[in-house]
């Protein structure tokens, strides 16, 4: 299982309700690879969430084109799988069933292997005794790993997420970055993941590639490697080089993010 | 005093019921006292041996029988109609622009102005009476399953595209269990709106029947008749209500713990 993705010169314009037309995307080139973690950084309304929907599908692209091992993407397919900002679990439904949500339509699985995966993947996210909780029974922490397991458990090729973490409180987001990684595993099964954050730290901390987006109209304004091997622990976050990134970036956007903030 | 204080806290809900009921009742036989004319008005006691009595003859069997089937059959298929029309404007946004002006119509129109014609053209047998309970419900389970079904937010669709799930899927999935709360209170109004069509539709004409029973009691100065006829079909009123919510309960588990905070 390895996929790769190629985003060309690709632009997305949105028509506002007043009439305005809004820029949002402008010219995005990218080239994803297997078993690679990727972060999209930038100020509010950089467009880096709305390229993550274009890549997954949700969204056409105004202009340029996206290839998933060489084919043009043209809506979401079973081997992409999102994690949402809110955690979207369906209220009616406990751990269990909202796990099964994205496997249901698999044919060439039976029920009791439906059920294997929903317990591998309660597990792995560390929800073991909770499969028959329903979402309003459990924090906001416990959502976001329904969540995550949902997305898991379709076992994409890739996987987008979109500031998962962005509701959660600051010590439980500091956890589940650190547990996200043993929980994702991309290293080895060969998973392309882009993740959509305006946290810097969280951004160089999780990803091996991060690119820093412009305000509007969203361009990638530059591509950073972060060197240390993975999976990581929080005590990277205290090292002198990773400081040193994290300053960078933050150069990087100061400028965009007051624009934004002006906007 | 501890001890019933802590029965009190317990079993509150109960509690304060059966001492609402006693308040009323205690005014009720204060009035009854003061009025003391039972062409005018009959105490709580009176309302009760006088409907033991018509259970006790048998002669209110025929027209509790006779109500019933206009209620179960009108209501029953202003159930099935109203949820399926109610899904059908949720879904559809043309259909719902067509036709939202002619429900807004129907639910404005009291059923006292439309009954005489359906009696005109349904005659005055079962058939007028269960077209009359029908348009009556149906309205409120239409409308509430409508507002239902848009208020099952947009993400939701979105997260049945992202992952795959057809169109149809979407229906029972998502739109249908999000829904339900608000289907059952179309369900619930539906029913009372339901008990006011049988009576309304008796009035016109009827030769059996709760609501004819009322009427006659009117014309011949029976008030303990009429009183004990408003007491049974209030009485109907609370019980399937309640009949509703424990369905609801079975059905929907998820809202359990959110109805008690």
């Amino acid at each position: 299982m390895s996929s790769s993705i190629q985003v060309e010169q690709v632009h997305k314009t949105f028509m506002k309700p007043t009439g305005e037309t809004v820029h949002a995307v402008g010219g995005v080139d990218m080239d994803l690879r297997p078993g690679t973690f990727y972060s999209f950084v930038g100020p509010s309304g950089c467009g880096k969430t709305t390229l993550l929907h274009m890549i997954h599908g949700l969204l056409p692209t105004t202009r340029g084109r996206i290839l998933l091992d060489g084919e043009e993407v043209n809506g979401p397919t079973p081997n992409k799988a999102v994690v949402f900002q809110q955690a979207l679990l369906l209220p009616w439904r406990n751990v269990t069933d909202n796990i099964k949500f994205g496997i249901e339509n698999d044919r060439n699985m039976s029920a009791t292997e439906r059920l294997e995966i929903c317990d591998k993947y309660t597990q792995i996210v560390g929800l073991r005794g909770f499969e028959s909780h329903y979402p309003h029974e459990l924090s906001g922490g416990m959502q976001q790993r329904v969540n995550l397991a949902r997305a898991l458990a379709v076992n994409p090729e890739i996987l987008l997420m979109d500031e998962p973490f962005a509701s959660l409180d600051a010590q439980t987001r500091l956890l589940m970055q650190e547990e996200l990684q043993r929980m994702i595993d991309w290293k080895n099964s060969g998973k392309i993941v882009v993740f959509v954050t305006h946290d810097i730290e969280e951004a160089v901390f999780l990803s091996d590639v991060v690119f820093c987006f412009s305000f509007r109209p969203g361009t990638i304004m530059k591509e950073i490697k972060v060197p240390f091997p993975t999976p990581r622990t929080l005590r990277v976050k205290e090292e002198p080089e990773f400081l040193q990134i994290k300053h960078d970036i933050w150069e990087l956007l100061a400028d965009e993010a007051r624009k934004a903030m002006e906007e | 005093m501890e001890v019933l204080l802590n029965v009190y806290q317990q079993q509150r809900k109960w509690m304060n019921a059966i001492l609402g009921i006693a308040i009323v009742t205690v005014f009720w036989m204060f009035a009854n006292w003061q009025v003391d004319s039972e062409l005018f008005f009959v105490g709580p006691w009176r309302v009760v041996t006088y409907t033991y009595g018509l259970f006790a003859s048998g002669e209110i069997l025929d027209d509790l029988r006779i109500s019933g089937i206009e209620f179960f059959w009108g209501y029953g298929v202003a159930a099935v109609a109203g949820i399926g029309f109610g899904m059908v404007f949720g879904i559809s946004r043309i259909f719902r622009e067509f036709f939202d002006p002619w429900l807004s119509a129907i639910y404005a129109t009291p059923s006292v102005a439309l009954a005489p014609l359906i009696i005109i053209w349904f005659g005055v047998d079962l058939t007028a009476k269960i077209v009359i309970v029908l348009i009556t419900a149906v309205v409120p389970i239409v409308l509430n399953t409508y507002t239902g079904v848009l208020s099952v937010g947009k993400e939701f669709q979105t997260l049945a595209n992202s992952f795959c799930v057809p169109q149809r899927q979407v229906l029972y999935k998502i739109l249908i269990p999000g829904s339900l709360p608000y289907i059952v209170t179309g369900l619930r109004l539906g029913i009372s709106r339901g008990i006011v069509g049988v009576v309304v539709g008796e009035y016109f004409g009827a030769y059996a029947g709760l609501g004819y029973q009322l009427f006659k009691g009117l014309d011949t100065f029976n008030m303990p008749l009429m009183m004990s006829c408003a007491a049974m079909l209030a009485g109907t009123g609370v019980v399937f209500n309640q009949v509703i919510l424990v369905i609801e309960r079975r059905m929907a588990p998820w809202r359990d713990t959110q109805l008690q905070e």
